[in-house]
């Protein structure tokens, strides 16, 4: 079995490797988009943010359900930094989806279902994290990992039902589904999948280390 | 068979120091009329029609509902944290289960006569016409109602020793419950306004899948909250 700090290292050397080469994949090597052209762009970063968040929230139930049957303190730490790890990258999503709507819409923010799913999720995460801040003392990972088991269980059902509403209309591109993308769009947006996942999992692997050392996770 | 009279046990302690101490009743009503006349009177203005009050009467009444439950609800434990009564409790031999339930249908009451006075208060207030209650509007709000408590019995055990209990509680709560009042909101507009909802959409298969989702989770998992 790995360590945390080899894992930490075999990722660190990955992600410094692969992120140039995405950046250079999503800048340089895919042709501009012919409506939107250089503000397309954004898309690379919020589609892989997207997906390394919905990662995030898998390794989140995977830890709360690990640490609420076995009690090891391992699957607390882990579901901490997977939490922290989550919020920033579901802020990313909101972030560039916002300021791609803002080009493509004309405002920062419409009722569309995948706009508000992830900010449903942000709001979610920092629940999650507010309990952990200010939560009693006692018992506080326990609480926290069955929050997280509430959270995880509502967040399929989120995203699958907020499109049968129809107050929220499909304004979001679903070209990636309906095939619509260049060959060399699609190989610059996996590269940055695969480059993103490769940051979120240095990025949690850190986190871990350093919340096992702060011991925090101990009542 | 010892559940139940546990969970009756449980309700009667419940309801007996409710009535004594009568706290959720005078918040609850205040609380109440206080939200109801500032959103019937607030949307009372020149350029909003009565067609306009009554499209937005439904999904007003559930955010209405959904402030003020959270308020009530977040005191769901604090008689049984004094004295440590809910570690006697638990040391006499009842289960976190009957906890569970005890606290989900004195939630389930409570949320019924909230969402009626919200409903009564604001027809008055906001004078929308055209709003008919049906038997389809009933089964929806126990339903709606029924999730949120069962969502509020096992969210507000994870708040009840902490300091900022009031702060915390809606941060996490609201986000989850968001949903549930959309669908509600949704359906309710069908049913109250249009009289046409249908027993076979996906919205309502929705709604009863989460309410049993979370009824389903607060069993499970009651266990990790309560234990000492």
């Amino acid at each position: 079995m790995l360590s945390a700090a080899r894992i930490y290292n075999i990722l660190l050397v990955t992600t410094a490797a692969l992120i140039p080469v995405a950046l250079y994949m999503c800048f340089v090597y895919a042709p501009p988009e012919i409506v939107m052209g250089a503000v397309q762009r954004i898309f690379y970063f919020h589609v892989s943010a997207a997906i390394a968040s919905y990662v995030s929230f898998a390794l989140l139930f995977f830890a709360c359900i690990g640490l609420l049957v076995t009690k090891n303190r391992v699957y607390d730490a882990l579901a901490v930094a997977s939490v922290e790890v989550a919020f920033l990258l579901t802020s990313i999503v909101l972030g560039s989806g916002m300021i791609w709507g803002k080009a493509a819409w004309g405002v920062w923010f419409n009722a569309e279902p995948r706009l508000v799913t992830f900010l449903l999720l942000w709001l979610l995460l920092l629940g999650y994290l507010a309990l952990r801040k200010f939560g009693a003392e006692i018992e506080r990972s326990s609480y926290s990992a069955v929050l997280g088991v509430i959270i995880c269980i509502t967040v399929p059902l989120m995203i699958f039902s907020i499109k049968l509403l129809p107050a929220f209309q499909q304004l979001h591109p679903e070209v990636i589904e309906k095939g619509g993308l260049h060959p060399d769009m699609r190989t610059a947006l996996l590269f940055c999948i695969i480059a993103m996942l490769a940051l979120q999992g240095l990025l949690i692997t850190l986190r871990y280390r350093i919340v096992k050392l702060e011991g925090i996770t101990y009542d | 068979m010892r559940t139940i009279r546990q969970i009756l046990l449980l309700l009667k302690k419940d309801a007996l120091l409710e009535l004594r101490q009568k706290e959720l009743v005078f918040i609850g009503i205040g609380m109440t009329v206080i939200l109801s006349a500032m959103a019937g009177l607030c949307f009372k203005s020149a350029y909003i029609n009565n067609a306009t009050m009554t499209s937005i009467f439904p999904g007003m009444s559930w955010l209405l509902f959904l402030f003020c439950y959270t308020l009530l609800v977040t005191r769901n434990y604090e008689h049984d944290l004094e004295w440590r009564a809910l570690d006697g409790l638990i040391l006499a031999g009842i289960t976190p289960l009957a906890i569970y339930f005890s606290k989900l249908i004195g939630n389930f009451l409570i949320g019924i006569i909230l969402y009626s006075a919200i409903f009564m208060f604001m027809m008055i207030f906001s004078s929308a016409p055209g709003i008919t209650i049906n038997l389809d509007f009933i089964l929806l709000v126990m339903i709606v109602v029924l999730a949120a408590a069962a969502l509020s019995a096992i969210c507000t055990s994870l708040v009840q020793h902490a300091r900022l209990k009031t702060l915390l509680f809606p941060m996490f709560f609201l986000p989850l419950l968001f949903l549930i009042l959309l669908i509600a909101s949704e359906l309710s507009n069908l049913t109250l306004i249009n009289q046409s909802l249908s027993w076979n959409s996906p919205l309502i298969a929705l709604l009863i899948c989460m309410t049993v989702m979370y009824v389903l989770a607060g069993l499970n998992l009651i266990d990790y909250t309560l234990k000492r």
